[in-house]
């Protein structure tokens, strides 16, 4: 045997996992041992959208269909319903032999299309299943964009060893505020394209209280950001839509340490911009961002451990004044 | 030795007996290193067992690297981890057993990534040849035996 394929399997996974779901597959002939290895791998990855590509002989991404129409016989472009079944079917296969024979899951990543109440039931059941069995990093993107087919269930939030959720084009479903979330082990939350308010944001922020990173992008119905009570966050990224953007913002939070604002351009600049709080921010980074001169001064001045000072297209921005002992590296761009 | 040791240093010492002198920054990149010196029970000399010293002295290179660099270009940093880390089979089955034990997180990314690379795109045979490196040409020839063996026993 070669000395790679002597490592031991919780570092061949952790190799595995810079890999995407074929590459993986591939290896899993290379001999029994790594067979073994590809059918216990943690890490479910699930994309119907990418299904759906090759299959309908999207040229980039697939080569043999071509062969086949070249062929003659099989002059067949799979419809969406049965891309959707054999995606379900697999899924459903899949994660069933997870449960079954005990396999940890450690990662599940799923993109799915949901066209009807019954994959909202399907997605349900899938959900409730890895959450039982203890799932630590959720990532899930639902499909067609406007689709108030599925609120996310109590379920989700009843996820007590989830430490990471990303969620992308979920419905959230708005009575949320009167839910308990249980995500007492929450390190990581990204949320992008969703529509949610500030109660609701709120009643988030206070359920988890280990939250380290959080990334908002273009994020609907939020015309403010406040962050209060999150003592351990570390790194924040703002993405604001021109469309739907905040006109304050304030966030204190003891152990900031990177924080990246990005605008779409001539939208209504920020007219507060609070973060009197966070003395130990290291980088920040503002793009495109109409900031006034006096309001980025005042909000510089409350660094004195700023290291990393990133500027990008803040037009507002006549001149630069900048006094710190610790800066260490300056863009503009 | 350890009479002149500055303030912040720390003697790292491998598991053949060559000493290292390290500044303890450097050092506690290494979890089961700082857990050890958060905890005190640490003395000036802190043996590495199952670490030899050329293989510690890449481990060293690797984190004084990337503690200097913390505030430098991350892409500087990329081309350094993509050259440290092509090495021949035996020595990157050995930094990554090490990067494991000593818990490097960045050491062992770098080295799991480069893995990863050798599979990324390639065919089962090319994967194949990668891994098994040297040992290719023995198992050819077994090959080619195991082959003569089984047409003399469909014949």
């Amino acid at each position: 045997m070669d000395r790679i394929s002597e490592l031991p399997d919780s570092i061949i996974h952790h190799m595995m996992s810079f890999l995407n779901g074929s590459d993986v597959a591939r290896t899993s002939v290379l001999s029994k041992r790594w067979h073994n290895l590809w059918a216990s791998f943690p890490i479910l990855n699930f994309d119907e959208l990418h299904l759906e590509q090759r299959l309908n002989g999207n040229p980039e991404s697939m080569c043999w269909t071509q062969e086949v129409f070249t062929d003659g016989f099989m002059k067949h472009i799979y419809d969406r319903e049965t891309t959707n079944s054999i995606f379900f079917n697999h899924v459903d296969r899949s994660l069933s032999r997870f449960i079954e024979n005990k396999i940890k899951i450690q990662k599940f990543k799923l993109v799915i299309r949901l066209v009807n109440s019954k994959s909202a039931l399907v997605l349900e059941k899938w959900l409730r299943m890895i959450i039982e069995s203890n799932v630590e990093e959720l990532d899930l993107w639902t499909y067609p964009e406007i689709c108030a087919i599925y609120n996310l269930t109590p379920t989700i939030f009843d996820a007590k060893s989830m430490k990471a959720l990303k969620l992308k084009d979920c419905n959230l479903g708005l009575p949320l505020c009167n839910e308990t979330i249980n995500f007492n082990s929450l390190q990581r939350l990204f949320l992008e394209t969703l529509q949610i308010d500030e109660k609701v944001l709120q009643h988030f922020f206070s359920s988890c209280p280990l939250i380290e990173e959080l990334v908002l992008i273009h994020c609907r119905g939020l015309n403010r950001f406040q962050v209060k009570c999150l003592h351990k966050l570390r790194k924040l990224t703002l993405v604001v839509k021109s469309r739907h953007p905040f006109d304050m913002v304030e966030i204190k939070a003891p152990s900031l340490e990177y924080f990246h604002y990005s605008n779409k351009k001539h939208s209504t600049y920020v007219k507060t911009f609070d973060m009197s709080r966070c003395q130990n921010l290291k980088h920040l980074s503002l793009c495109n961002t109409d900031i006034e001169e006096g309001l980025f001064h005042d909000l510089v001045s409350k660094f004195p451990l700023l290291e990393i000072l990133e500027l990008s297209c803040c037009d507002m921005l006549q001149s630069i004044k900048i006094s710190s002992n610790h800066l260490k590296r300056f863009t503009l761009q | 030795m350890s009479s002149s040791l500055e303030k912040n240093m720390l003697i790292l010492r491998s598991s053949d007996g060559e000493e290292f002198i390290v500044p303890e920054v450097v050092a506690v990149m290494s979890k089961a290193i700082k857990n050890m010196v958060e905890d005190e029970c640490a003395s000036n000399t802190i043996p590495v067992p199952n670490v030899d010293a050329n293989i510690l002295a890449m481990v060293i290179e690797f984190c004084k690297k990337h503690d200097e660099s913390e505030a430098e270009a991350a892409s500087d940093l990329k081309t350094f981890d993509s050259e440290f880390v092509n090495r021949g089979q035996e020595a990157l089955y050995d930094l990554i057993t090490a990067a494991n034990f000593r818990d490097v997180k960045e050491l062992l990314d770098a080295l799991c990534q480069n893995v990863a690379e050798m599979i990324k795109g390639k065919s089962v045979h090319h994967i194949r040849i990668q891994f098994l490196g040297y040992q290719l040409f023995e198992i050819l020839t077994s090959n080619f035996i195991w082959n003569i063996w089984c047409d003399r026993d469909f014949d």
